[in-house]
């Protein structure tokens, strides 16, 4: 089994797309801080504590730049599995290791570690990045050593909940036996139904969706939802359930991917 | 010596939503790969040879009956026994961006073989100098010797390559041929699928053929190769005419052939001394003589009744297969024919 871990991890990081895609994402960030310090005066830009700690302002601009680390992961997580299945390399691994559980358990390890040091990197890095541009346009008062381990609580939180992403993009892969079918049918459910349709027309469900738990469980904020109808102008914000809760939701919807795709995938025909 | 894969009434099949079911295999009692022989498993396209060997890796599960490994149950076992096995199945497989070495490295990696032995591989398939360069960059015959390479790493008992001679040049075949041959002589069993069966003749000791999912026959190349008919006398004579007459008469039935001066002779090719006597008896003397043995070609389509394939042809000149290099022999028992 270490043998199994090793090579699967080996394999995980020679990979072009485990370099180029955070890669990508590291520019997309730097670029997002470099416009906006181009764009803020001086004197005008966020308090690092309160704008960019609290989420608003700053983290507004960079957002988008954001979205794309559970991108990434589920984007590496089924790409992972799928280069297997595509080339085929899949029906000469298991010749040499059979039990395909294990097999999949190792991938699943690599994958979720790689994801979740890569996420957290990133996310370390987008922190400097916004520390940076508050240090040149706005304020830096108030880094306390609180603040700091908060921060550094939220980086690893980032990093665990991008992991359990590309978990999801790997059971998920296994289960429709194509990266490229995984990938497009999760950006429709992200972007169509949990983000729009869910959060609209069933926001008691849209709670417990994966992404929208995900963000809750990084960024340490509740999971906040419409209570009453907001068509007819007469609804509240209420506080669902906590951070800790989402990360376990979006574990569980980690897991619920892992198994039916372990399972589907131990019971086919490989051909 | 034992086989050491036995499959007892496999039967696969492979079920098709809105479609018929598809009978790969159909009650298939067989067993194959003695230490230090070549056997060939024949048939035509779509005649169940990859579905069985998938069967034999675990890859594919049976409808029904198993295969039996090292006299273990592949079908739930496999790993028991999979790093005594090395196969490659159908076209070979890597992954395509990464370097022929880097694909070789991550199976070494599975099963803590040690990198020393990438390279002794990468140079038992000629692909050293390569070894660096994407998989995709390769070309077919390239990525073939690839994939035996990585199934070579294992230094495996059993070793089975479905199809190994597709995409290879001549002279890659011929390299094949002596790869297979050195293997066997190390005492490993080697399961060889193919299609191709001029290929397959020259190397093998034993032979299975199948057609549609089902056993048609199965023992020794000999044994094959007695459904083909006896081999035949090639004679070059300047009076074909009477020399077709004179050999009648002898009880040697002759028919001319279309190259000039030539006539065909069936009899055993130990009795090829019998129609130079009689030739001589009567006054004429040859220019020429050479035995075609029958090959395993004709009594693959004898034994299928197969359409004839579009080249090569069903004889294999003696002089023209002698001199092709096939390793080093094998001595071994006669096995036991069985149909």
């Amino acid at each position: 089994m270490i043998s199994l871990l090793v090579a699967e991890s080996k394999r995980f990081w020679a990979r072009r797309i485990t370099r180029f895609f955070p890669l990508i994402v590291a520019f997309l960030m730097a670029g997002g801080v470099a416009i906006a310090l181009m764009v803020i005066g001086t004197d005008e830009g966020p308090d690092f504590v309160q704008d960019i700690g609290g989420g608003i302002e700053a983290t507004s601009i960079l957002g988008p730049v954001a979205n794309l680390l559970p991108i990434m992961a589920f984007v590496l997580g089924a790409s992972f599995v799928g280069a297997d299945l595509k080339s085929g390399m899949i029906e000469q691994i298991l010749t040499w290791e059979p039990r395909r559980f294990r097999v999949v358990a190792a991938r699943s390890v690599a994958s979720f570690t790689g994801t979740a040091v890569l996420a957290s990197v990133l996310a370390a890095l987008l922190v400097g990045l916004l520390y940076v541009l508050a240090a040149v346009t706005g304020s830096i008062e108030g880094t306390t050593t609180e603040f700091w381990v908060n921060a550094l609580g939220a980086v690893v939180r980032t990093g665990i909940s991008v992991g359990l992403f590309s978990l999801i993009g790997l059971g998920l892969t296994l289960l429709v036996n194509s990266s490229t079918g995984s990938i497009v049918s999760f950006l429709i459910y992200w972007f169509v139904v949990e983000s729009f349709l869910l959060s609209a027309f069933l926001p008691r469900i849209w709670a417990w969706a994966p992404v929208t738990n995900a963000a809750s469980f990084a960024s340490g904020a509740d999971v906040q939802r419409i209570d009453g109808s907001p068509f007819r102008g007469d609804f509240d914000i209420i506080v669902d359930h906590g951070y800790l809760t989402a990360g376990l939701v979006l574990g569980g919807w980690s897991l619920l991917s892992l198994g039916l795709g372990s399972v589907w995938f131990s019971a086919r025909d490989v051909s | 010596m034992t086989d050491i894969v036995e499959i007892g009434g496999l039967r696969k099949v492979y079920r098709r939503r809105g479609n018929e079911d598809v009978v790969a295999i159909e009650n298939l009692d067989l067993a194959m790969g003695r230490p230090g022989t070549v056997h060939g498993y024949l048939g035509p396209n779509g005649s169940g040879k990859t579905t069985t060997i998938r069967c034999l890796l675990s890859l594919v599960a049976p409808t029904a009956g198993g295969v039996r490994v090292f006299g273990v149950d592949a079908t739930r076992e496999f790993h028991r026994v999979a790093a005594r096995v090395g196969a490659i199945v159908e076209n070979p497989k890597m992954f395509p961006p990464f370097s022929g070495r880097r694909n070789l490295t991550l199976l070494a990696d599975l099963a803590g073989i040690a990198s020393t032995e990438v390279d002794r591989v990468l140079d038992l398939v000629g692909l050293s100098d390569r070894a660096n360069d994407s998989f995709d960059s390769y070309s077919l015959g390239m990525k073939q010797r690839l994939a035996i390479a990585g199934a070579l790493l294992k230094n495996p008992d059993l070793l089975i390559l479905d199809e190994p001679a597709n995409g290879l040049d001549p002279a890659g075949i011929a390299e094949m041929r002596v790869l297979i041959g050195q293997i066997a002589s190390e005492g490993k069993a080697v399961v060889v699928s193919s299609h191709q069966l001029s290929e397959i003749e020259q190397v093998c000791d034993d032979v299975t053929i199948i057609s549609r999912g089902r056993l048609i026959k199965t023992g020794s190349l000999a044994y094959i190769r007695s459904f083909a008919g006896p081999d035949e006398v090639v004679v070059t004579i300047d009076q074909r005419d009477r020399a077709i007459s004179v050999l009648s008469q002898a009880g040697m039935p002759a028919r001319p052939r279309h190259e000039d001066n030539e006539l065909v002779v069936t009899v055993e090719g130990e009795a090829s001394h019998e129609v130079t006597r009689a030739l001589a008896d009567s006054g004429l003397y040859l220019s020429g003589l050479r035995v075609e043995q029958a090959s395993l070609e004709q009594a693959f389509l004898n034994l299928t009744g197969g359409p004839p394939p579009p080249t090569s042809p069903t004889r294999d000149p003696m002089v023209s297969s002698g001199s092709m290099p096939t390793g080093p022999p094998v001595a071994r028992p006669a096995p036991e024919d069985q149909s």
